[in-house]
């Protein structure tokens, strides 16, 4: 039985690799020209924006390390999750019609070539790549490694197949995202998460269902076996307390619309006007699979609490322990098919714009101009920063890898949001405020994270980086004399 | 109006990002209860803070929050009010989305509305959450604690509110047929400039 849960698993597996290469394939042919490798061309639809917006947020992290904190902290990291409908009205009602239209008007390819022409500075410009590429480095490594381990336990636990290290999991699981993502650039990447979006929905609500299943009497037998442990797990703030919980809900509910790899894709729809339905398609999809991170988390706590499992090893095993010994073997294919899903469509969201920011704004931002042939140095980029991402995670330690990926979110959050969001909405907004606000927050996110500096009440240090950031944000812009602008920057901030 | 808004709204928004920055520096000069000193080899103490978690005793990779009403004493107030200038900070960010020429137009009453709303409903949280932390923990609702019930089912759901009022108003006043031909001469003389060049 287990032999053919595994091998199930695996064929599901393969067959989503196939998927990916098949559409990097098709992408391919498709892509002509940077715009094409960094904005699919402006053509994309309804359900690709949405599914490529929703799945680009929930990565990997909310497939393995969602569940696991649910298990480990109980309802605290929920907030990250009943922030997405808030999330999702900043981005839309921010971010999205803005953005759409200086990419139309100028027809940029990046989000620092928006942020250039906002502020009218090549400093803005190499900052706000900066903040990029540190955080894509961070990120990347933290999804290259969880599809590493993913894929080892899972060709591991087949019979016929000899025991693989980490590293050619690595290999392998780096190769299949380097093909499509360098082949066919980011029209490969939204069309495989428009599949990546479909089976994480599939996969979300048939773990909600099995997890109701798995555990005896259903929900209210399992939150009272948590209650009756410890009241404070499923209470509205979880282990952490009211202050962690409600720093977490700033930080994913403003955070979201300053996550260069999410935004990026709100420049990339065919017509503006097709936001009012992306708002609403991508709010539901993003909704029901994120039934995965809570089912998955309440009922692996219960079980084990209850007496019905034995303790986790740690608590990132909950997904798969829970799909192992839960779920049918084809739900459990398809979730770890989903699981994939999930860090790729993150993971190639990154490639791209890591590798815009290092061969479109850099060197503008440096020479005042582009490379030439940039589509062929987009491919090369793509490929050197997967490896250099690769041998980065192989080569260090795993507390670097995590403090990098958890670096990540706050960083491009606190930078971000007040350059973006605030910024395209507001002409009063400043280009030093802009800097300012980039530099502030790489330094206290950098700093809060290498000095292990323990923020009171368990508040997330990203979230304090956020709001010092905005602060000093509105605080600069309000205390220097407004600049002219020129007027066709004037004329889209008046729309 | 127009002036108002243009000229208010970012103030308004400062205004509360300050309020939040002192509530943040209340909270980091509110003593973490409850702590145990705990003396190491070497003679000296460290202050082992509770109030984040401890290590759930059977299970160890679990952690449990243990006595909620003595780790929420010096905090759960605090909360409500970081709770409320996040509601607000968000409800204010909305607007500054949908104004237009200095308006807020029809979106000015369902904003405010809503706003309110968010805020009563995190209010609600801190009542209920009060009321379970001395022990009210019997009322499950829809399959869960009350305050919990009201983060799942209140917290969750209600900005589909803003999403429905973007819906109503994309057309006649976020994005109008005008716009969009605003945008294409705005786009057709770039294309010119940049083919000029």
């Amino acid at each position: 039985m287990e032999d053919s849960r595994n091998f199930i698993v695996l064929f599901c597996l393969f067959l989503y690799f196939a998927l990916c290469i098949g559409v990097g394939i098709w992408a391919m042919r498709r892509t002509k020209s940077s715009a094409d490798f960094f904005m699919a061309g402006r053509e994309l639809g309804i359900i690709v924006t949405a599914f490529a917006l929703f799945s680009s947020t929930l990565s990997g992290f909310g497939f393995v390390g969602g569940p696991g904190l649910v298990y480990a902290m109980g309802t605290t990291s929920i907030w990250m999750i009943v922030c997405g409908t808030i999330a999702t009205c900043f981005s839309f009602f921010l971010v999205a019609k803005r953005l759409r239209i200086f990419s139309e008007v100028y027809q940029t390819v990046s989000l620092p070539d928006a942020v250039a022409l906002r502020y009218g500075s090549e400093v803005s410009r190499f900052l706000t790549a900066l903040a990029i590429i540190l955080g894509v480095v961070g990120y990347l490594a933290a999804q290259i490694m969880a599809m590493a381990v993913v894929l080892q336990e899972i060709l591991n636990g087949v019979d016929w197949i000899p025991e693989l290290s980490l590293g050619m999991c690595m290999a392998i699981s780096c190769a299949v995202l380097v093909f499509y993502c360098v082949t066919g650039g980011i029209i490969a990447g939204v069309y495989t998460d428009v599949v990546q979006g479909a089976v994480m929905m599939a996969a979300g609500v048939l773990v909600l269902f099995a997890a109701i299943a798995a555990v005896d009497g259903g929900v209210v037998a399992g939150v009272t076996t948590i209650m009756n442990d410890d009241p404070e797990a499923i209470g509205p703030w979880g282990t952490l307390g009211v202050m962690g919980a409600l720093s977490y809900f700033l930080l994913f509910a403003v955070g979201a619309c300053g996550q260069p790899h999410i935004v990026t894709k709100l420049m990339m729809n065919k017509k503006i006007t097709d936001f009012k339905k992306i708002i609403l398609v991508s709010t539901v999809a993003g909704t029901v699979a994120a039934f995965l991170w809570i089912a998955i988390g309440l009922a692996m706590r219960a079980l084990v609490v209850g007496g019905d499992h034995p303790e986790l090893g740690q608590p990132d095993d909950a997904a798969y322990a829970f799909l192992q010994s839960y779920a049918h073997p084809v739900l459990a294919g398809i979730v770890f098919a989903g699981l994939f899903a999930a860090i790729m469509s993150t993971a190639d969201g990154f490639l791209n714009i890591g590798a815009a920011a290092i061969i479109h704004d850099i060197p503008k931002a440096l020479t005042g101009k582009p490379l030439n042939r940039e589509l062929f140095w987009a491919r090369v980029a793509t490929l050197v920063l997967a490896v250099f991402a690769a041998v980065f995670v192989r080569f260090s330690s795993t507390d670097l890898v995590a403090l990098l990926g958890a670096f990540g979110w706050g960083t491009f959050a606190a930078a971000l949001v007040p350059t973006v969001a605030i910024g395209f909405n507001w002409k009063r907004a400043s280009a030093l405020a802009a800097n300012v606000a980039i530099i502030t927050s790489l330094t206290v996110n950098f700093v809060i994270e290498i000095a292990a500096i323990q923020v009171p009440h368990g508040i997330h240090g990203g979230a304090i980086a956020l709001i010092i950031s905005l602060t000093l944000f509105f605080g600069i812009s309000l205390s220097t004399q407004p600049k002219k602008l020129p007027e066709d920057i004037e004329a889209i901030m008046d729309l | 109006m127009r002036v108002e808004v243009r000229m208010k709204l970012p103030w308004f928004i400062f205004i509360v990002l300050l309020a939040t920055c002192v509530v943040i520096g209340v909270v980091f000069v509110t003593p973490q209860v409850p702590y145990e000193d705990v003396v190491l080899e070497d003679g000296t103490t460290r202050r082992v803070i509770k109030s984040k978690g401890v290590p759930h005793p059977d299970f160890p990779t679990m952690l449990q929050g243990g006595p909620g009403a003595e780790r929420h004493s010096t905090t759960l107030w605090l909360g409500w009010a970081f709770a409320t200038l996040q509601v607000i900070f968000f409800g204010a960010c909305l607007a500054m989305g949908m104004t237009r020429h200095g308006s807020l137009g029809p979106t000015k009453a369902p904003i405010l509305v809503g706003t309110t709303i968010h805020a009563a409903i995190f209010a609600a949280l801190i009542l209920a959450y009060n009321g379970y932390m001395h022990g009210a923990t019997d009322t499950l609702v829809l399959g869960f604690p009350l305050p919990t019930a009201l983060m799942f089912y209140a917290v969750w759901t209600f900005p589909v509110f803003f999403m429905v009022l973007y819906y109503r108003v994309f057309d006649s006043w976020f994005f109008t047929a005008e716009d969009a031909k605003r945008v294409e001469e705005i786009a057709a003389a770039q294309r010119q400039m940049r083919e000029a060049e």
